[in-house]
């Protein structure tokens, strides 16, 4: 596997941002593990066309990359923090629930929540028997309370998800965006509130969350 | 404005607190007070703000007033059309700072529903700062000047703002293009705007992007939510582009879809 050396050496060697974007998008397409830790450092770069490039590398490999997500997690860039969380939710492996429930409620960047936030509701179909959602549940509950009008509104789009799906969850999470519908003062999450209750109101075929 | 942090030293100030704060012997006290007041929306505050805004002791070497810079920051948070005449005295501030904070003030104040028309007064005196004929000076706030304009819909000026979409200074364009779509509600000056959101400089696109989503223009809401900026932006430019529109949605479905589509590219974004 050269060709795997020679394209993370081409990130090394990157001189402009787009040349970079260039040689991120070509490593991310081998969708080879060997690849996963220099995905990882680009998450940290400053460089946004670069880094999702990278989210999406990493989360087209899927669940070989989680351990190394967790473990390489930023705790100083908040960008980088970002990018790890929208990765580990949209692979959506369990094992990355505990990090999602405490970045959701308890990291500095807003950023770093909504991410967080806005994964808690797409744990991936498959494994939705695995899952003890009362955790979940409570923490989105505590949300859709906060100050910050894009928490709230990512909780919205998290219980949303929540709602399609086939399992017991869905109706529980449904009443919880009937139950804060009222308190809702601001017209942008109050209408994404809205249409999430239109939705599954609406959709009788209930899908299981997409993973992507 | 975008990664917006609870200041937990900050709330262990009180109202009542930081509003005697504002005439404290330290200098330091009143400036802290007169930001924390505005943050914290404490509307009681306007009056002792009013006062503030003229104070002459919070001096910097240079001969600023950060005083009076935070006090109309913070006036403009609150808006209360009470504050209207104090700032528009402080537009002849000899501060360039304390000239914009005013301006993007009355902009704020006029932005709300019961601003629009009490902000009217401030129409002359701020054009009257436009009065250069030297698109590259720059001894006034052009942008913050523009924009209020643009914002209390200033037809009577027109002729004033539109050379400063020759502007050298990039930014000062973005202003006048802004202004102009507030006054005309054309789309040649937003799309302006939409252009600039491929401009090599990040914060030329930050500030187009903003822009956008201040003047609510709907058309944009694809080109924005790919920008190359970071997501935070973004997602805040969208949401002026729903409050801009969803009081409109009433008995108009079609609207209605097209701003359903705008939040389901804000999910993408979060």
């Amino acid at each position: 596997m050269r060709n795997i050396d020679l394209l993370i050496q081409d990130i090394d060697q990157a001189h402009t941002p787009a040349q970079l974007v260039q040689a991120v998008h070509a490593l991310a397409d081998t969708r080879n593990e060997r690849a996963i830790p220099t995905l990882i450092s680009v998450l940290g770069f400053n460089n946004p066309g670069a880094a999702i490039a990278a989210m999406h590398g990493l989360v087209a490999i899927g669940r070989s990359c989680v351990d190394s997500l967790m473990s390489l997690m930023d705790d100083y860039n908040y960008g980088a923090r970002a990018y790890t969380v929208r990765a580990l939710a949209m692979i959506g492996d369990p094992k990355a629930l505990p990090i999602l429930l405490s970045c959701a409620k308890t990291d500095f960047s807003p950023s770093v929540r909504r991410a967080a936030i806005k994964g808690l509701g797409k744990i991936h179909g498959e494994w939705v028997e695995m899952i003890d959602y009362s955790e979940v549940l409570m923490t989105l509950q505590s949300m859709l309370k906060d100050q910050d009008w894009s928490i709230r509104y990512a909780a919205i789009v998290a219980l949303d998800g929540l709602g399609k799906l086939s399992h017991g969850i869905s109706t529980k999470a449904i009443a919880l965006l009937e139950s804060s519908k009222t308190h809702e003062s601001d017209l942008t999450v109050k209408s994404r509130m809205e249409m999430a209750l239109f939705r599954v109101n609406f959709d009788q075929d209930r899908q299981p969350v997409s993973c992507i | 404005m975008h990664e917006q942090q609870s200041n937990v030293a900050a709330n262990e100030l009180t109202t009542t607190v930081a509003i005697n704060q504002l005439r404290s012997p330290d200098l330091s006290l009143r400036y802290y007070a007169a930001w924390w007041l505005g943050k914290m929306r404490v509307h009681e505050a306007v009056d002792a703000l009013i006062v503030a805004i003229e104070d002459s002791e919070d001096r910097t070497e240079l001969g600023g007033y950060p005083l009076r810079r935070n006090a109309a920051r913070s006036l403009g948070k609150l808006g209360d059309i009470k504050a209207i005449p104090a700032l528009i005295f402080a537009l002849n501030c000899e501060d360039f700072y304390v000239r914009e904070a005013a301006a993007q003030a009355i902009e704020e104040i006029a932005s709300q529903p019961q601003g629009s028309i009490s902000a009217q007064v401030a129409v002359v005196p701020l054009a009257k700062l436009l009065s250069s004929q030297d698109y590259r000076d720059l001894e006034q706030p052009y942008e913050a000047i523009l924009e209020a304009l643009g914002r209390l819909k200033a037809n009577a000026f027109k002729h004033l703002i539109e050379p400063f979409l020759q502007h050298t200074v990039v930014r000062i364009r973005l202003a006048a293009a802004r202004s102009m779509y507030g006054l005309t509600g054309d789309d040649q000056y937003a799309d302006l705007l939409v252009d600039a959101l491929s401009n090599p400089d990040i914060n030329i696109r930050r500030v187009a992007l903003t822009d956008l989503g201040e003047i609510g223009y709907l058309a944009a809401a694809s080109v924005i939510a790919h920008a190359q900026t970071e997501n935070s932006f973004k997602l805040f430019a969208l949401k002026g582009i729903l409050d801009t529109h969803l009081p409109n949605v009433n008995q108009d479905s079609e609207l209605l879809e097209n701003l359903q589509q705008v939040m389901l590219l804000m999910d993408d974004l979060l």
